[in-house]
């Protein structure tokens, strides 16, 4: 059997393990921040490039006739070169990645950085071949899966009649 | 809350357009050439304006009597010196126009007069894009001036047809790029401005 001081001295040094690893995690952390302070003032912690992300605008066409979506697409390549450059049209790369002739919407898949740009460039095509058309943008998302969703759910007063 | 979007320039006056206009979400507009002093539509109004194009002071003198008790908005572009003064200081103008026509009178007292007098001055985001680069570079110094010194610069849109009206989103994007100012700014110029000017000319949105 053991005795009464032992249980109590065992406890203590339990009780002491257990202070001693969290002063120690303590001290690890203020370390993580003082270096990180540290490396901000030095400027050796420099931005990483963050991964490329993408927004997703859904957008909708009021037209005389029913367009394709190669014509829109190129329209779109075709003015975005005339008004902010070659160079901003391959860093940003507008992608029509769907469209659907039926109810005459498109998803456009754009670099994050350039989604103003993207909306103000749908204001701007009035004609497509020669076809007057009036691209109006919908919603703009950051997945996909949303941008389809919302492409069938939202405005119905644009679908054709 | 239901922003009253209101496009304050435009020429664009056939069944067509306030379909466009209505689809799009505006609830007003001034449109030229409108065959009646206001429609009101399924909660969309259209109400008339007129621009007038002056050289001398005493043919606008004698075009704003006309065109007062026809029109609700009145706008001018001024096409001499003479004509930007006497237009930034009258009450009975409501803007004066920036376009390539008048651009060569819109100088620095102009603008202070503008700002002194409280009177805004429009600028048709078309022209900011049709534009050569040279005519553009001159309007981009105005407005940067305008901008300067506090004016209050109210975008239209000057749509001639159906297609070349912009959608809202388009407008504040498009005119957020052009004027450098954050896209909030540009709304409030769709929206407030516009506003308080159609309401000072007693229409009730």
């Amino acid at each position: 059997m053991i005795s009464l001081p032992l249980m109590i001295s065992l406890i203590a040094v339990v009780f002491s393990a257990v202070t001693l690893v969290l002063v120690i995690n303590r001290i690890k952390i203020v370390e993580r921040r003082l270096r990180y302070v540290y490396d901000l003032i030095t400027m050796k912690r420099r931005k990483k490039h963050g991964r490329i992300r993408k927004r997703y605008i859904v957008f909708a066409v009021i037209s005389e006739q029913v367009l394709g979506k190669k014509d829109i697409e190129k329209a779109i390549r075709n003015i975005w070169k005339e008004i902010f450059g070659e160079l901003s049209l391959s860093r940003a790369d507008p992608q029509l990645i769907y469209f659907e002739p039926s109810i005459q919407r498109g998803i456009i898949r754009i670099r994050h950085v350039y989604k103003k740009e993207c909306l103000a460039l749908l204001g701007i095509i009035h004609e497509i071949n020669g076809v007057k058309c009036l691209l109006i943008p919908i919603t703009v998302s950051g997945t996909l899966k949303r941008a389809q969703k919302k492409l069938y759910m939202l405005r119905r007063d644009l679908q054709p009649k | 809350m239901n922003i009253p979007l209101i496009d304050i320039g435009s020429f664009c006056n056939n069944e067509k357009c306030i379909e466009t206009y209505t689809i799009l979400g505006y609830r007003a507009a001034c449109i030229e050439g409108l065959n009646h002093k206001i429609i009101r539509k399924n909660n969309f109004i259209a109400v008339r304006k007129s621009t007038i194009y002056s050289e001398s002071q005493k043919n606008l003198k004698h075009d704003i009597r006309d065109e007062k008790s026809r029109s609700f908005i009145i706008a001018v572009v001024p096409l001499s010196i003479e004509v930007a003064r006497f237009a930034a200081r009258d009450g009975r103008v409501d803007m004066v126009v920036l376009i390539p026509d008048s651009v060569r009178y819109m100088d620095k007292t102009e603008i202070a007069m503008l700002k002194r007098f409280s009177k805004p001055l429009e600028v048709p985001i078309n022209t900011l894009i049709t534009q050569p680069s040279s005519v553009k570079a001159m309007i981009i110094r105005r407005i940067d001036l305008a901008l300067k010194y506090n004016v209050t610069i109210i975008l239209s849109s000057w749509a001639h047809e159906w297609n070349e009206i912009l959608a809202p989103i388009s407008y504040t994007a498009l005119g957020s790029i052009l004027l450098r100012i954050p896209m909030k700014d540009v709304l409030v110029m769709l929206t407030n401005y516009t506003r308080e000017l159609m309401v000072k000319n007693g229409v009730h949105i």
